[in-house]
């Protein structure tokens, strides 16, 4: 049988075997839509907040500081779609700006973080001894200071700002993180063919990227995804309690902190929060549906049934499996 | 193993004293110094007071005319007899503020706690053992739905909203649980069940993960084989190992269970110690910041460590370096 | 391996490439974009309604017993007079008492000439001897009190309840002034350097000190320096520890609960009777405990009153608004607070556009106060609170828009063209303001809007929104480039000019004008003595005062205090003596009846 590399970890079903070999990423997403379809809503949020935040001063009917395109605290009607907040600034206009807020804080924290975990992962899992101890003990007492207070004191002496918050979440995740990229590097590391390669001769550099790098990806892009969902949320509550991105700039965090409006105006209330609901969850479910499609470990099964699809179950010819109805 | 904890907890020291440093020195250079703010709240005109300018005689009262390592120096011989000193504000003893304000934090944290693993756990070995039906869709949407609400919109929607509709606001005073059990706990119930719900996303991701894991192991093939009930193989066999390395999720969420959750303390009117450091920093109290940091620091380190010795004590394959 | 490394960096390129676009269009600072917009909105709802005057019910007689809860914002800062500020200091105002306070027979309990809702209200004509029965003033530079008999301290260890005598008095007074941490040292050096307090025996008390620290004397020491034992400092050291409190006043502190709460309870060894009303001749005080309640969260708050939770809050105005709708049965009342916010503007730089008064007369003309007042406020605001605002115990001080002279009028009225043109005039067709403000909704929405209209006129406003004690620290450094969003001072100091003259704070504008220091010195002859003459002078120089445009007054919104009906006698006062805040818990009663009635408890 002609079975690539590729197809044998996804399916073990002769069915299959036939598939053509494509490249990663976009096996990748034909197994997410295929197979998980909560994931794939989830990929489609995660678009929508891309598009809505690259395109915003296209799509939205004004801008995120003019004040008073309707009256003040307008309820929702055909002019302005989402009602106005209390100098008549239009809601629809803010939550398409937010979404671009979002987008940068969610990316921008998310890359910062998953370089900085590579790289402190695989320099101290690689390196081992006492590099890797007194790197450890670092990240050991980074990790004793509450998040938000770390966020507090360097925004204090930087001054707000929306490239401050990227910045310093995408260290505290970067940090963070960095403990599991290092997991991983030492249980690659003990491998064999690791071993060979060094042998044979090839530079750090090169097994570093050649061997280590590609192996790590999985593990990678999880992060990428479970940071972003959280430095979204992150930087929501730190504009809530007024220390994140300043007024104006509409950030739906900061914009859900003006709670004295939020009788008189309930879509003052709603809309921010939704948004921000809808986006973390479908960043969230993405990065579950890519977890399981990416570790190992969680093959598709059911039930009891370790290790088979469903599908395969039933047009599978051999004789060891129970049919299924 | 007892070398193990001995070497590790001889390393907690010089963590503790980089942290210490770190935090003493930062503070201090943030802009809005509290001289300045103490010299603008108290509205004090540029008049001599015995021979110096207000600011001059201020700096020198509060003691931070000194230079910093001196002020270190005598801030760590202070710690060192348990005396954090006073708060530059309120001239509070902040030994005593912080032993008042952590139970608060603590209760709520354990609380929610306990609310998350009450939803994470279950939730995440039903996925596990009816993987791919629809219960695992349905158990894994709403426990990412619990991790992507924002708990300070759901905080200020329970506060704002029933107050109107039903006429209810949770309790509005503290009541340490010693006096008022029922009161302290309806008081502290709402904001734990939202801790709860957000911190419960992780657990469940962990219990389905671990327990999918166990699952094909062959000592439980071996049971399915022996015909034993599902409900035995799962809770006796798969479960216990499924659940230790939940261990180390909890821990890792050590630091919110001291740290309490500022925003969740503000809307509930809990006077705990995330508030304490909070509102410290945006008043520039520095040795409160600093005393704050030190009782943290030291519990998130000392609890990790704990957490660490447990999950090594549970899984014999684990070898400590 | 090669393929698959290729198009993950393809496809990461693309994305960035994406983002970084739209990184182009994006502004990354704390500064303010939008687009010119004409204020046009209109409000359904305006917001005009007076508040209910509420007459003292003779048939009401005062019970005794019960709870008044008080919902406050800020966390209590302190027990101690000498090392937290009078301002700071709320529970002090209930265990302890002063020379003298507001006399709440001319309050609204009484005679009903007076309302006491501004905590800066400091007048000598209208307050009353508590520790003292009298005093008077036989020359400038000396008050005499006579000091009240059957005073007594609160029955504790350990003081053990003896009687008030004179010396008491001098003890808290120089205390006050010679303590290191003390604000009245720390913000009155001269007057407290200068000052010499006696008692020539029991029952009297001489405060001399130099004349020209005669005004400063007679507002800071009678009714602000709370008189406490000298047997606590010297068992303690000081009264820091809240388990130390002692004092003459109508309650004792039982309980606090930093960040939380604090307890008070009734002090059964109270000298003082009800002086008027319905209840005349009572024992004081009604109350068997006031709790005041720590929230720092607004819609907590609102959400306790509206349960039934808390007794008494103080909101803003939109809250008021929501509240009289959802829970009509809420008492309230309403008025302008006295230290509202405005824009500084450098006008001692010579070569800056700010200091010539043709520009700032611009600026001024470029704001549309009315629609700020009618559509941003709806209508719940006032425009003329600058330097002092209108209330009933300063109603010859302040002077009302339409009482100005045309042209002052005319400044606030909305000319958008003649403002232009006074600006070419001065030779500044396109000016560049910065303004720097704290980074809350509250005060950049107010900017924002300045912004829009200055645009019309063509001035260029960045609003530059800092962090809370960055904001407070330029408050104080007194070195801004262009223009500051900061405070007036309480009323109580009209008499010292110390919002337009001097080197306070409160001038932020850097004013030195030679017409008001005439009117300065005039005036310092008649303070401590003459208040009719003061109000005269401060009157005449208000037009003046107004029409050099020294600063960008904020059409300021009404402060309502909401206080649930069973607690009586309570008629929306706020400070009953110079900054007391918190003080009307010593009238107050609770009509148990009618709370059990209304929410079952």
């Amino acid at each position: 049988m002609t079975e690539s590399t590729k197809a044998v970890t996804t399916s073990p079903v002769a069915s299959e075997v036939l598939r053509k070999n494509y490249p990663f990423l976009v096996d990748l997403l034909i197994r997410l839509v295929k197979q998980k379809p909560l994931g794939t809503v989830g990929g489609v949020i995660v678009l929508v907040l891309l598009l809505t935040g690259i395109f915003a001063p296209l799509l939205a009917p004004h801008g995120y500081n003019d004040i008073y395109v309707g009256g003040r605290l307008d309820p929702p009607s055909i002019h302005s779609i989402l009602g106005t907040d209390n100098i008549g600034r239009d809601m629809l206009s803010r939550i398409i700006y937010g979404a671009r807020i979002s987008m940068f804080v969610g990316l921008g924290a998310s890359t910062i973080g998953v370089v900085l975990a590579t790289l402190i992962g695989i320099f101290s899992g690689y390196m081992g001894g006492k590099t890797d101890i007194v790197i450890q003990r670092l990240v050991d007492a980074w990790m004793c200071f509450p998040a938000l207070f770390i966020l507090l004191t360097v925004m204090a002496i930087v001054g707000p700002g929306i490239v401050q918050v990227i910045v310093v979440l995408g260290i505290l995740y970067g940090i963070g993180s960095s403990r599991i990229v290092r997991s991983t590097v030492i249980g690659i590391k003990n491998n064999v063919y690791i071993e060979a390669a060094r042998a044979v001769g090839s530079p750090t550099s090169m097994t570093l990227i050649r061997h280590i790098l590609p192996n790590i990806m999985a593990p990678i892009i999880i992060l990428f995804t479970i940071n972003m969902g959280a430095a979204i949320l992150a930087e929501a509550s730190i504009s809530f309690l007024g220390f994140g991105i300043p007024p104006p700039t509409p950030s739906w965090g900061g914009m859900l902190s003006e709670t004295r409006f939020m009788l008189q105006a309930w879509w003052m209330a709603i809309w921010p929060g939704l948004a921000l609901s809808i986006v973390v969850y479908g960043v969230n479910m993405l990065g579950d549906a890519l977890r399981d499609l990416l570790d190992p470990r969680l093959r598709g099964g059911l039930g009891r049934y370790s290790g088979v699809s469903k599908k395969a179950i039933k047009t599978s010819t051999r004789k060891d499996i129970a049919p299924v109805k | 193993m007892s070398t193990y904890i001995i070497r590790r907890l001889l390393l907690i020291i010089p963590t503790l004293l980089l942290v210490t440093i770190i935090v003493f020195l930062s503070v201090r250079f943030i802009p809005g110094s509290i001289i300045d703010m103490m010299t603008s709240q108290m509205t004090l005109e540029a008049l001599d007071i015995e021979g110096q300018t207000p600011r001059e005689y201020i700096t020198h009262i509060l003691g931070l005319d000194e230079p910093i390592y001196m002020q270190y120096g005598k801030w760590l011989g202070h710690v060192l007899v348990g005396d954090l000193g006073r708060s530059l504000w309120t001239d509070r003893k902040i030994t005593e503020e912080i032993l008042h304000r952590l139970p608060i934090s603590l209760e709520l944290g354990i609380l929610a706690l306990i609310t998350s693993m009450m939803i994470a756990i279950p939730i995440g070995v039903y996925s596990a053992v009816r993987q791919d039906t629809i219960g695992d869709y349905f158990g894994r949407s709403f426990a990412i739905l619990c991790i992507s609400l924002p708990g300070f919109w759901l905080g200020t929607m329970v506060m704002v909203f029933p107050s109107v509709w039903w006429g209810w606001s949770p309790p509005a005073q503290y009541i340490p649980i010693t006096e008022n059990l029922g009161q302290n706990l309806l008081q502290f119930i709402v904001p734990a069940v939202i801790m709860g719900m957000v911190m419960s996303g992780t657990t469940m991701r962990m219990s389905r993960t671990m327990m999918l894991e166990v699952l094909r192991q062959d000592y439980v093939k071996t049971a399915w084989a022996k015909g034993l009930k599902e409900r035995n193989v799962v809770l006796r066999h798969a479960m216990k190992n499924a659940m230790i390395p939940v261990i180390t999720i909890i821990g890792l969420q050590v630091p919110v269970l001291i740290g309490g959750s500022v925003i969740m303390e503000r809307i509930f009117n809990l006077p705990g110690i995330g508030r304490l450091l909070i509102d410290a920093l945006g008043q520039r109290d520095y040795p409160v910041i600093s005393g704050v940091n030190i009782v943290m620091a030291t519990a998130v380190l000392v609890i990790n460590l704990v957490v660490d010795v447990i999950y090594a004590y549970l899984d014999p394959r684990i070898s400590y370096h | 391996m090669k393929q698959k490394t290729i198009w993950l960096v393809l496809s990461i390129i693309t994305v960035l490439l994406m983002v970084l676009a739209s990184i182009s269009c994006e502004e990354t600072t704390t500064t303010t974009e939008g687009k010119t917009q004409t204020v046009t909105g209109k409000v359904t709802q305006p917001i005009t309604e007076k508040p209910p005057e509420y007459k003292v019910e003779t048939t009401d007689k005062p019970q005794y017993g019960g709870t008044t809860i008080i919902a406050r914002e800020t966390d209590i800062l302190g027990f101690d007079e000498a090392f937290t500020q009078h301002y700071l200091v709320d529970t002090l105002h209930l265990t302890n008492e002063e020379l003298l306070m507001h006399d709440w027979t001319r309050g609204p309990a009484g005679t009903g000439e007076f309302n006491y809702q501004l905590g800066g209200i400091n007048r000598l004509d209208l307050k009353m001897g508590v520790l003292a029965e009298s005093w008077e003033i036989p020359e400038r530079g000396t008050m005499i009190f006579n000091i009240r008999d059957g005073i007594y301290f609160h029955n504790k260890p350990p003081v053990n309840g003896r009687k008030l005598v004179a010396d008491d008095i001098v003890y808290s007074i120089q205390r006050a002034c010679t303590a290191p941490r003390s604000y009245t040292k720390l913000a009155y050096p001269k007057m407290a350097a200068s000052v010499v307090v006696t008692a020539p025996d029991d029952h009297q008390v001489v405060i001399k000190c130099a004349i020209e620290e005669f005004g400063n004397m007679t507002s800071m020491l009678p009714d602000f320096i709370s008189v406490i034992p000298h047997e606590v400092v010297e068992q303690y050291g000081d009264m820091r520890d809240w388990k130390n409190s002692c004092g003459t006043g109508p309650f004792m502190l039982t309980d606090f609960v930093s960040g939380g709460s604090a307890t008070l309870s009734r002090n059964t060894n109270y000298w003082g009777t009800d002086p008027v009303g319905p209840g005349k001749g009572n024992q004081l005080p009604y109350l068997d405990r006031v709790v005041h309640l720590i929230m720092p969260d607004s819609a907590a708050r609102n959400a306790a009153l509206r349960t039934a939770k808390v007794d008494w809050c103080a909101l803003t105005w939109d809250e008021a608004a929501n509240m009289r709708k959802t829970n009509p049965e809420i008492k309230w009342t309403k008025f302008i607070h006295d230290t509202m916010y405005v824009m500084f503007m450098r006008t001692d730089k010579a070569d800056s556009p700010l200091s010539n008064l043709k520009v700032r007369q611009a600026l001024t003309l470029g704001v549309d106060y009315n629609t700020l007042k009618d559509v941003f406020y709806a209508g719940d605001a006032e425009i003329m609170c600058w330097p002092v605002v209108a209330c009933k115990e300063y109603a010859n001080t302040y002077l009302p828009l339409d009482q100005y002279p045309a042209e002052v009028q005319e400044l606030f009225s909305y000319k958008p063209e003649k403002a232009k043109a006074l600006l070419q005039e001065a030779g500044y067709p396109a000016l560049k303001l910065t303004v720097i403000c704290y980074n809350t909704p509250t005060h950049v929405d107010v900017l924002t809007q300045i912004k829009a209209m200055w645009e019309k006129i063509g001035v260029t406003l960045t609003v530059d929104a800092k962090d809370y004690a960055v904001w407070s620290a330029a408050l104080g450094a007194r070195n801004y480039t262009d223009m500051l969003y900061g405070y007036e001072s309480g009323i109580g100091t009209f008499w010292k000019m110390i919002n337009y003259n001097g080197s306070s704070q409160f001038n932020g504008s850097y004013v030195n004008d030679a017409t008001v220091q005439a009117a300065y010195s005039e005036m310092q002859n008649y303070v401590g003595t003459d208040e009719k003459k003061m109000d005269e002078i401060h009157k005449n120089l208000l037009p003046y005062v107004v029409s050099q445009c020294w600063v960008i007054t904020k059409t300021q919104p009404y402060s309502y205090y909401f206080w649930q009906p069973w607690l009586k006698n309570y008629y929306g006062g706020g400070a009953l003596g110079y900054y007391n805040y918190f003080q009307a818990p010593k009238y107050e009663w609770v009509d148990l009846v009618m709370r059990k009635q209304m929410i079952g408890k």
